[in-house]
């Protein structure tokens, strides 16, 4: 039987062989070129993030498993990212709240999920409706959309599963429970991000005002929110914490799926047209599959159905989390390289693929993960998360 | 056709990790080049719009920006006037006192007082287009007071 194990590197001097560019790479990166620290509370984090990403990808190589282990170090990076930012919020200001007078300095750290909302005015009127800074400062506007933009051109909507500092938070809950407690979910629902991005964007241009920001963005629960003065911006933080506690937490856990990815992110919706453009996408090989269905029940996106299915590709929303390469039974699904005959030379796609995807998610991940372990280190030893 | 469409594939696809590689150690300057290439700028709604005069006081300067009416495509009925009181080498004093003239025909549209012990600010309009004062906003070098307009005088 031909199973998913085809794309295993069963050498293990092969497999620390391919293992050695990210290596190198993450070598240079995780040092970002500078002397490597002699403190112990800088040291350490940086020996953990280092080991760490360099372990996992030599996983994902030598055991032929990309979703495995990716969803390892994406779930970490994720909490890294919480465990990193809300302390260097207090250091900065006090406060996870971000008042009137930071907004008026330019001071809010920019994210890529406001990206959706500034494309019609940044393409209309060569504006940003952000109260951020093009250059200067923690976050700022331009170094976020470069990182966005090379992203995109790099793994298109793999930025959901390899890049997004969000994801691997309704990834993690996703994890809790062996078995979906509710497992139909009505296809429709998966247009439901496409209808709240149409929304946010118009409703942004109208107002000039990022409005997913404002309103709907659950990921302000764990990282900043406009400070509660009045009874909008109350009503605002209670629409957070419910969507953040509805989407990221119950309802994967229910699912056992990305709800909030799959069925109301915005920022993933307009992702998705980015995978046009990608020159990576995931084939199933007619020939091998065998219509079990199993890769439609475990996708986190709901990127498979039969429609897809008998197309031979995913639906447009492919993460590229490699999900349902792991799960197929018959190893009929494949990552590909745009261009070239379906199903040919799968191991090549794959590590033509893993190797900058993973790197993205390595260099990304690695920085929080050595803001975390510092943070947990500072705690023991000093008692304090801030300094 | 087939190889050549395979070979333009496989060739897209080794260039993904030099430009993974290039956009995290060039993040910066490539931030600088795309900005400066795009043109793009923060919304005056959010920045207060670009700097018409600066008055030099012995200890402090004041920034008086453009009015901004800004829309997307043309320009809002409603608006406002940006002032900015900048320490140059002391503590602001604890009264400011500002007239402005912000159509630069030659007479005063507003005056301004802030108090910079309580962070209170009046206005007195001398101009119909003159609506209200918004708050203080204390930030270290200094204060911004943003004043709100409308742009035709009926």
């Amino acid at each position: 039987m031909v199973t998913n194990h085809d794309t295993r590197t069963r050498s293990l001097p092969k497999a620390i062989l391919l293992t050695l560019p990210i290596l190198l790479l993450m070598a240079l990166m995780v040092t970002g070129g500078q002397p490597v620290p002699t403190e112990p509370i800088r040291l350490i984090p940086l020996i953990v993030a280092y080991v760490f990403t360099v372990g996992l990808f030599f996983l994902i190589v030598y055991t032929g498993r990309t979703h495995r282990y990716r969803s390892v170090l994406f779930v970490i990076y994720a909490v890294a990212f919480v465990m990193t930012f809300i302390p260097n919020l207090f250091e900065l200001r006090g406060s996870m709240a971000i008042s009137e007078t930071e907004m008026i300095q330019g001071h809010t750290p920019f994210c890529h999920m406001v990206i959706p909302m500034t494309a019609i005015p940044a393409a209309l009127s060569r504006t940003i409706i952000f109260p951020g800074s093009m250059l200067e400062g923690f976050a700022a506007i331009g170094s976020m959309l470069v990182l966005w933009l090379g992203a995109s051109i790099t793994l298109g909507r793999g930025w959901c599963s390899w890049a997004c500092f969000y994801g691997g938070l309704d990834e993690g809950f996703s994890k809790i429970g062996r078995k979906p407690l509710w497992k139909n979910i009505d296809r429709r629902w998966t247009y439901l991000p496409f209808a709240v991005l149409l929304v946010v964007a118009l409703a942004s241009t109208a107002t000039l005002s990022p409005q997913y920001c404002a309103w709907l963005c659950p990921f302000k629960t764990v990282t900043e929110y406009a400070e509660v003065t009045s009874a909008t911006t109350l009503v605002q933080a209670v629409v957070f914490v419910s969507l953040f506690a509805g989407l990221v937490v119950v309802l994967p856990i229910l699912t056992k799926r990305r709800t909030q990815c799959g069925l109301f992110c915005p920022m993933g919706a307009f992702q998705s047209f980015t995978n046009k453009l990608n020159i990576f996408d995931v084939r199933i090989d007619p020939d091998k599959c065998v219509r079990c269905g199993k890769c439609e029940k475990v996708c986190p996106t709901f990127s498979m159905d039969e429609g897809s299915i008998r197309r031979g590709k995913t639906r447009l929303t492919c993460t590229k989390c490699g999900r349902c390469i792991d799960e197929c039974p018959k190893g009929a699904i494949s990552y590909h390289v745009k261009g070239t005959p379906a199903g040919a030379r799968p191991r090549l796609a794959r590590l033509l693929f893993v190797y900058p995807a993973f790197l993205f998610l390595a260099i990304m991940g690695s920085g929080m993960i050595q803001g975390a372990v510092y943070r947990v280190l500072l705690l023991a030893t000093t008692g304090r998360l801030v300094e | 056709m087939s190889r050549i469409k395979a070979f333009l594939g496989y060739s897209c696809a080794i260039f993904a990790v030099p430009l993974v590689l290039a956009t995290f150690m060039g993040y910066e300057l490539l931030a600088g080049e795309l900005v400066a290439l795009t043109g793009l700028h923060v919304h005056p709604i959010y920045s207060g719009g670009e700097v018409a005069q600066t008055i030099q006081y012995e200890h402090y300067q004041t920034l008086i920006h453009r009015p901004v009416f800004d829309g997307l495509l043309g320009q809002r009925e409603r608006g406002f006037i940006q002032i900015r009181w900048q320490m140059t080498d002391a503590n602001l004093p604890q009264s400011l006192d500002e007239q402005v003239d912000f159509d630069a025909d030659g007479s005063n549209d507003f005056r301004i007082h802030v108090d910079t012990a309580t962070q209170e600010a009046r206005i007195e309009a001398l101009d119909r287009r003159v609506l209200s004062v918004g708050q203080v906003f204390h930030v270290p070098d200094g204060r911004i007071v943003r004043v709100h307009l409308r742009r035709t005088s009926q």
